[in-house]
């Protein structure tokens, strides 16, 4: 199985020959029903490694991509192969939680930098959390809090009846906490009509979109992602339930791979978000960023690019910063106080990890779809776009015990 | 009676209508009495058959998880982790159980001691559940334990648990515990789902009662219920309303009231097909009554469809037929006995007559009292007034037989106006003459003149002084067509219907056979005579001759 994994080493040029090379494993799935998060991931490590060789001060840098296809076993093994046998200094990727977890422990038992990129469950970042672990995109609890602000700005019905649904493993329960908390927190009076957990990767949601248009509430928040997401929206606009209720999803529905899977099939007026957006912020680094990437690829980038090229900025920013990678403690502060520009970043405003939960702190944009041409083949863009900062630290509170 | 005193129409209607809705009133009644205990016994059957095949694919989901937990139980390493006092566990039996854990299925498996205690858990990330508490469901399931459902209380998905001893050579060293998702097996309902008409659940030890979302739901009215799926656990088919069944009803009633509708509709096509039917046939009758009285008059209208048209034409026919039959053989034998009256007249009247007259005349002539010669001439007077109406009688009786020939009807016009200028001058009359003038009828010459002069006569009575008559001649349409015309005072209808008869006259003094004598002499010629009248206005009396038939050229 190890001989199928997609391999990919990228050397940067050496402009000082004298430290090692940094190695960095990346999991990622690159078949299955994630892998165009890895493919994109793959340009976008290509577009990062590029440009820190463009930069003032070059590092050298070897990236390993191997397909974890969102398997918690394989990812495991990925993760202890890199650093037992490959002697990585860092690992990074995982779409998914539940793998990231696992391989978090891993990594943390193995005292192993791990930059995670593209998974959002607050339970890395708070009771799972380690020395080792550093996420360098928004995670599921920022959104929510940013969706909650949303709520509280635009509905102004009261009392709010919300249902939710989303996949039934750890990020799911955190994205429902979370939003319940912010509510709260808002001050939205409100009440949750009900809350239904299909399972991650399902293949039919009716069971549950039938449940949802019968209990007719006014807000259904949504909390699947990649191809769970857009089968749940066809089927959603098929059997009429955005004919009745506003559908909204703030951490992964504004992606571009859910616009253009979904293209002309995405209703219009859906409130979505996502950890990057094509048409916002208008910078010139991510006009050059999306742009880049087109010409690169062909196509245009899912937020999984920005967060792999994120990463590896994040490694590099972070080695310069110690001098190498000896020095792990030194890496650790440097991580722990980065500052970064990125391409998500809009004018003024710097991505910042928070140093007490190792959660990078993020804009967060939201906005309604709207029909748009301007990145074919997808059909419907985010409009109306509200945008909201993040807080000076994250919010950490108590964590609700799982009961599974 | 009703049956007696209806027409054939309506009794041949009344027929049809019965043969037709007798037959829809019985299949409708078979229908909604059979089709309905058919369709209970299917959907019933189709039903339970479904629910059971629901039912055995949960069974069967947890014997396959229960197969997962006896391979991981069969490990070594698995016995060899509960049987050390500080169990730590191997990579392989890590990844083992991470491999087993890979599943939207499975939260989590759980390693315990046989005191309960837990040991480890895969993925090492899941959290310990919750204590159970005494009213968690605990059922055996082969040689493992199912507990559970438990559905957490801040909305949270459910779950339940297998758990399976360990044990080496018959000792037990703890148990082996895979934590499901109660979703996975909930969802496996979904088909059952009527949305709004019946709902199925999982009912564990009848007090939870769970939907295909996995949520607990109230109790409802079962429509079946399947075999236990494990000691306790089954499956229900509840009605969430009565929907089904009252769509079932409404779906009857809404067929019964069609049927009656469709009975309805066809008793009033019937009844109206029927009035139809009499409404063509009731003239027909009328019009023989009319018949039978002698009226041969009565018009029976022709517009009926189909046969009734051709019967109402045929009867018109018929009528018209035999009153132009009865009215030649009337004429017929009128004619005789006229003429017989007329022979007779002339022989033992007309001859006497010339007696007297001639006595008369020898009379006066030897007579010298001035008065008895006026006596004498008015008795000479009375008796050519006589002569001339026995006269006129025999030209009605036995008119002579026309000798025709070419006649320029020119030439008639103006010798009746010369005969008759004297009364036309003398009442100040205008009398005009038109049309063709190169006219030239079949016809014979004293007739005309006769004919002609009779109608202008009767024209000057008519007209007052000052007057105007007018004679017309004109070739039209096959016939050449003479007219007279006048402004004078005109006749009413019932004048109209008698004027032509013999003996009817308005004039004191009148024979009354003029105008007969006038037809009479008119179709003597091969023609008819046409007479329209109005009271105030005037009278035009139309003679119409057909141009005699020509004779092919040779």
């Amino acid at each position: 199985m190890r001989a199928l994994a997609a391999i990919l080493w990228v050397f940067t040029s050496l402009t000082t020959a004298a430290a090692d090379p940094v190695k960095v494993g990346c999991l990622y799935p690159l078949s299955g029903s994630g892998g165009l998060y890895g493919r994109d991931s793959l340009v976008a490590i290509d577009m990062a490694l590029e440009d820190i060789r463009q930069s003032n001060t070059p590092i050298e840098i070897e990236v390993a991509v191997r397909d974890s296809r969102s398997k918690t076993l394989r990812s495991l093994q990925i993760a202890r192969n890199f650093v037992e046998t490959d002697g990585v200094d860092f690992l990074c990727g995982m779409v998914s939680s539940t793998v990231a977890l696992t391989v978090s422990d891993y990594a943390r038992k193995s005292a192993t930098f791990l930059i995670g990129t593209d998974h959002a469950s607050p339970t890395l970042v708070s009771s799972q959390l380690h020395p080792y672990y550093f996420r360098v995109t928004n995670g599921s609890r920022l959104s929510m809090r940013a969706g909650a602000m949303y709520i509280a700005e635009t509905q102004p019905k009261t009392p709010l009846r919300i249902s939710f649904v989303g996949p039934d493993y750890d990020y799911g329960y955190q994205v429902f906490e979370d939003l319940r908390h912010f509510l709260e927190a808002e001050g939205v009076a409100h009440e949750i009509s009900s809350v239904y957990w299909p399972a991650l990767f399902a293949s039919d949601y009716s069971l549950y979109i039938q449940q949802l248009i019968e209990d007719a509430p006014d807000i259904v928040v949504n909390a699947h992602w990649g191809l769970d997401l857009v089968t749940f929206v066809r089927q959603a606009d098929q059997l009429g339930l955005f004919e009745t209720v506003q559908f909204m999803n703030f951490d992964t529905g504004g992606n571009y791979e859910i616009l253009a899977e979904l293209g002309a099939d995405m209703p219009e007026g859906l409130v979505l978000s996502a950890r990057h957006h094509l048409n916002w912020p208008a910078t010139a680094a991510n006009d050059a960023f999306v742009t880049e990437f087109h010409a690169r690829a062909g196509r245009y980038p899912s937020y999984a690019a920005e967060g792999a090229y994120s990463g590896i900025m994040a490694i590099a920013e972070a080695v310069r910063q110690a001098g190498g990678t000896q020095d792990k403690e030194k890496l650790k502060q440097a991580l722990e106080n980065l500052k970064l520009s990125l391409p998500e970043d809009p004018d003024g405003f710097r991505s910042t990890m928070d140093p007490k939960h190792h959660q990078m702190l993020q804009v967060q944009a939201i906005g309604r779809t709207e029909p748009s041409q301007a990145f074919p083949p997808a059909q419907m863009i985010l409009g109306d776009i509200r945008v909201y900062e993040p807080p000076l630290h994250w919010p950490d509170r108590p964590v609700i015990p799982q009961q599974n | 009676m009703f049956w007696r005193h209806n027409n054939l129409a309506r009794r041949y209607m009344f027929a049809a209508l019965v043969a037709a809705i007798v037959p829809l009133l019985v299949i409708a009644f078979l229908y909604d009495r059979y089709s309905v205990r058919l369709i209970d016994t299917i959907s019933r059957s189709r039903t339970e058959g479904e629910v059971q095949a629901v039912a055995v694919r949960m069974g069967s989901f947890l014997r396959a998880q229960l197969n997962r937990l006896e391979n991981i139980a069969d490990l070594p390493e698995t016995a060899q982790f509960l049987a050390s006092d500080h169990p730590v566990m191997s990579d392989t039996l890590y990844d083992f159980l991470l491999l087993e854990a890979d599943s939207p299925d499975v939260y989590a498996i759980e390693l315990y001691s046989m005191e309960e205690r837990l040991l480890a858990t895969v993925p090492q990330t899941q959290s310990p559940p919750p204590v159970q508490d005494a009213t968690t469901p605990f059922v055996s399931f082969e040689q493992a334990d199912v507990i559970g459902p438990v559905l957490p209380p801040n909305g949270l998905p459910g779950w339940f648990m297998i758990r399976l001893p360990v044990s080496v050579n018959r000792a037990e060293l703890g148990y082996v515990v895979m934590r499901l998702r109660l979703n996975s097996l909930t969802e496996k309902m979904g088909p059952l789902i009527l949305t709004g008409i019946k709902s199925p659940q999982l009912v564990v030890f009848d007090r939870i009662h769970l939907n295909a979302a996995g949520h607990r739901v109230a109790a409802g009215s079962v429509l079946h219920s399947s075999n236990p799926i494990l000691p306790g656990w089954h499956l229900d088919l509840v009605a969430l309303t009565d929907k089904l069944n009252d769509r079932r009803q409404a779906l009857r009633l809404t067929l019964l009231i069609l049927s009656f509708a469709l009975v309805l509709a066809l008793g009033l096509l019937f009844f109206q097909l029927s009035n139809r039917l009499t409404g063509y046939l009731r003239p027909l009758k009328e019009g023989a009554d009319a018949l039978s009285r002698g009226d041969f008059s009565a018009n029976v209208p022709e517009n009926g469809p189909g046969e009734l048209g051709s019967l109402a034409r045929a009867f018109n026919h018929m009528r018209r037929h035999l009153r132009d039959m009865i009215n030649s053989r009337v004429d017929i034998e009128r004619r005789a006995a006229l003429g017989n009256m007329a022979a007779g007249i002339a022989h033992e009247v007309r001859n006497p007559l010339a007696t007297i007259a001639a006595t008369v005349y020898g009379l006066k002539r030897g007579e010298t009292s001035p008065e008895r010669v006026e006596m004498y001439d008015e008795m000479s007077g009375e008796i050519e007034r006589v002569d001339r109406a026995i006269e006129e009688f025999l030209k009605y009786a036995r008119p002579s037989t026309p000798k025709r020939e070419p006649v320029l009807v020119r030439d008639t016009f103006r010798g009746l106006r010369t005969l008759t200028s004297a009364q036309v001058l003398e009442r100040n009359i205008t009398l005009n003459l038109g049309g063709d003038s190169q006219l030239e009828l079949m016809i014979d010459p004293a007739h005309l003149r006769q004919i002609l002069l009779n109608l202008i006569l009767n024209a000057i009575q008519a007209v007052p002084d000052g007057g105007l008559i007018s004679l017309k001649v004109l070739h039209l349409c096959g016939a050449t067509v003479l007219t007279v015309e006048d402004n004078g005072a005109g006749m009413d209808g019932a004048t109209l219907d008698k004027v032509m008869r013999p003996f009817f006259t308005t004039r004191s003094g009148g024979s009354g056979l003029g105008l007969a004598v006038t037809a009479e002499l008119t179709r003597a010629n091969g023609g008819y005579i046409h007479i329209d009248s109005t009271p105030g206005t005037g009278t035009t009396v139309t003679l119409t001759f057909p141009d005699p038939p020509r004779e092919a050229p040779e």
